[in-house]
């Protein structure tokens, strides 16, 4: 075989690899900072169903608070009851994405507000509608008290960033277990031992155990959408993004299902196996598929400070 | 006093030039401290990159996505800071770097995500790979395995031999999902190649090597130009300081001559005025000076001859036919001489041998007259007896 050689250059640069390779960690949700002010006029923006076009849907009409963040259907729908091309994300845990938006669009919280407001399928509006109904508002004089320059776009998606900053759940068993207060069950400790062996940890890292690179869906094997999007190549019109999305977080996962970005996989175990068919090029037994999917349980976190109290 | 006048407008040229080189200095001070800023901020700018593109390259660290995340945030703050300082400084040739290195920043920040997601690929592999070897050799249960049978091992197990007795597992499986993640390993490593390659082709150490160079130059034609400055500042003045010494020298020499004119001059007055009957008329001939001796033979004092006309001391035997002769000849620039009979104030009569000399102004107009005269009254008194 002519290949022959050139297997052999990759194995020896593969040893050196691995004689570096160093294992990625995950690391615990740090304490919320935000300026409460604000997040707290944020959070009744976030409610507030007078931003659509209509007047029918408000932010948490997708994504649920307190609860998941997201919803439980595969697609959510916008006003005048259009479906969307993409299943909800959960806003939970989002401040600590790399980018938002499921394809890269928005660079921080603050350009994702206004991503859903304009967009057609959802809230169908313009941001100058959006103000000039919040100007005519009880929302003008909160925003003058607040902001220095009062009601204007950049301060509106500031107020709702602020929200979303403080939308951090804290303390979950698996955190409490890095800090060591607690200990985790046999076969949790497993499922996370087996998390990091299979590869799981190569792309779900850090704070948010994902959200901070983008990955081709479908590595190994092609993955069929339900309803057919482009990915990342969307903005970089590059050939290959494409299938390219942001690798979401696993934080809370055991609580947001539909999965994926088109929502098609209802189950966690079924998520695991697609992921490791498709992702990961490898076969696990049942056995390991459910320590992880135990391991993934003790992901889901507290609520958020700012919205204790609420129903 | 005045003879230190003329240095006045020459320390006014010298104080201006001083002005004006002080304030160029000052510019120049000010873009110099510009540049040495700008090299301090490149300096810094290099350093972060250097270590910021080392954090992205290196496999140890190559899935802490947090800490890349962190650091591609702190870098592109770094140079959006930078290029801000580029744009503000007035340099054609930094505003087209700073173009350079923004288009390269936006060529980075995509290479740094395909970095992170093709290493992700690459070590799920390899974790595969070091998964399968670990299995290999609890079966085989011979541990003390080098690295070259491992190779042997996958190496033999890709060409699809005997793999069976090797590695109890499903056979055909296994050595698809052998070629499989080999192929990907030897793909993403291509692709890493590829893209470290890029990384250094947008690198912009480079720019940032050029920034400063550019400063280096521009600060030091600064100094040359500063230098200079100071050349031509000294070549001014010193020529200016010497114009000014000639020029004072020539005004202290002509003011020693006048005040020796005005001294033979006064001497010379005081001879005539010992010696003759002086006086001055105006061109009506109204007496506007006369000298002692004029008032001694006239008898009459000062005051009363000042202002007063010459026929004063006309005398009745006199001819008014000789003075329009004397009137005709010293209109027209003559001097006209000859002598006349004068009466005193006590009715005396005198004669006076007269010289009167039109004198003129600057323009060469006739413009007053003077007397001299000598006493020749004996004479005349002798020659009449």
């Amino acid at each position: 075989m002519k290949v022959v050689p050139i297997f052999i250059k990759s194995f020896i640069l593969t040893l050196i690899s691995l004689s570096l390779y160093a294992q990625s960690s995950i690391k615990p949700v740090p304490n919320a900072i935000y300026n409460s002010l604000r997040a707290e006029l944020g959070k009744k923006l976030f409610f507030e169903p007078m931003i659509s076009k209509d007047g029918t849907i408000s932010c948490a009409s997708c994504h649920n608070l307190p609860g998941n963040g997201a919803n439980s259907i595969q697609y959510s729908f916008g006003v005048d009851t259009q479906e969307g091309l993409i299943n909800t994300p959960t806003v939970l845990n989002a401040t600590f994405n790399f980018v938002q938006h499921f394809n890269g669009q928005a660079k921080t919280l603050q350009e994702q507000v206004l991503l859903p407001i304009t967009n057609p399928l959802k809230m169908a509006t313009t941001i100058k509608m959006v103000l000039s109904k919040l100007k005519n508002s009880k929302y003008k004089d909160e925003f003058e008290r607040i902001y220095l320059d009062g009601l204007n776009e950049e301060n509106f998606a500031n107020a709702i960033s602020e929200f979303e900053k403080a939308l951090t759940t804290p303390n979950s068993k698996f955190d409490q277990f890095l800090r060591g207060e607690t200990h985790l069950s046999r076969q949790e400790l497993l499922g996370y031992k087996q998390f990091k062996s299979t590869g799981c940890i190569n792309c779900h890292n850090g704070v948010n155990i994902g959200g901070g690179m983008y990955q081709k869906m479908g590595i190994f094997i092609k993955y069929k959408e339900a309803k057919k999007l482009n990915g990342r190549i969307d903005i970089t019109k590059r050939e290959r993004d494409k299938n390219v999305y942001k690798v979401p977080t696993l934080r809370n996962i055991a609580i947001t299902a539909p999965y994926f970005h088109d929502g098609k996989i209802v189950t966690l175990k079924q998520a695991i196996r697609k992921m490791r068919e498709h992702q990961l090029g490898i076969t696990l037994r049942s056995k390991s598929i459910e320590n992880i999917e135990a391991f993934l349980k003790t992901l889901t976190g507290e609520t958020p400070k700012i919205l204790q109290g609420m129903k | 006093m005045k003879k230190y006048l003329i240095l006045i407008p020459v320390l006014l040229v010298v104080i201006s030039i001083i002005i004006f080189f002080l304030n160029k200095n000052m510019e120049i001070r000010k873009a110099e401290t510009e540049l040495s800023n700008l090299k301090e901020l490149s300096y810094e700018l290099k350093s972060a990159f250097d270590m910021h593109i080392d954090l992205i390259d290196n496999p140890e660290i190559s899935v802490d996505n947090d800490r890349i995340s962190k650091s591609i945030k702190t870098i592109d703050f770094m140079i959006e800071n930078y290029l801000t300082t580029l744009n503000g400084l007035n340099y054609d040739r930094l505003y087209r770097i700073s173009k350079i290195i923004n288009e390269k920043k936006s060529n980075l920040t995509l290479i740094y995500e395909d970095i992170k997601t093709d290493k992700a690929v690459m070590h799920n592999s390899i974790t595969w790979a070091i998964n399968s070897y670990e299995s290999y050799m609890k079966n085989k249960r011979s541990l003390s395995a080098s690295d070259k049978r491992f190779m042997n091992y996958l190496f033999k197990a890709a060409l699809n031999q005997s793999y069976k007795k090797m590695v109890r597992l499903n056979s055909t499986k296994y050595a698809d999902s052998l070629n499989k993640h080999l192929k990907m390993i030897q793909t993403k490593q291509k692709s890493l190649k590829e893209l470290k390659m890029a990384l250094e082709k947008n690198s912009i150490i480079k720019d940032i090597n050029q920034v400063i160079l550019f400063s280096f130059n521009t600060s030091e034609a600064l100094r040359v130009e500063v230098d200079a400055l100071v050349q031509k500042l000294l070549i001014v003045s010193t020529l200016l300081l010497l114009f000014s010494l000639g020029i004072y020298a020539r005004t202290i020499k002509a003011l020693a001559q006048t005040t020796e004119s005005k001294r033979e001059l006064t001497e010379f007055t005081h001879a005539l005025n010992n010696s003759a009957i002086v006086s001055k008329s105006d061109l009506k001939g109204n007496i506007t000076e006369v000298n002692d001796k004029f008032c001694e033979i006239s008898g009459y004092e000062r005051d009363e001859l000042i202002g007063k006309p010459h026929s004063i001391v006309r005398h009745p035997d006199m001819d008014s036919k000789v003075f329009e002769a004397l009137w005709d000849d010293i209109k027209y620039g003559v001097p006209f001489q000859g002598i006349i009979k004068n009466r005193a104030k006590d009715g005396s009569a005198y004669y006076v041998n007269t010289t009167i000399i039109p004198l003129h102004d600057k323009k060469g107009k006739i413009d007053e007259y003077l007397s001299v005269r000598h006493d020749v009254t004996e004479f005349m008194k002798d020659k009449d007896s």
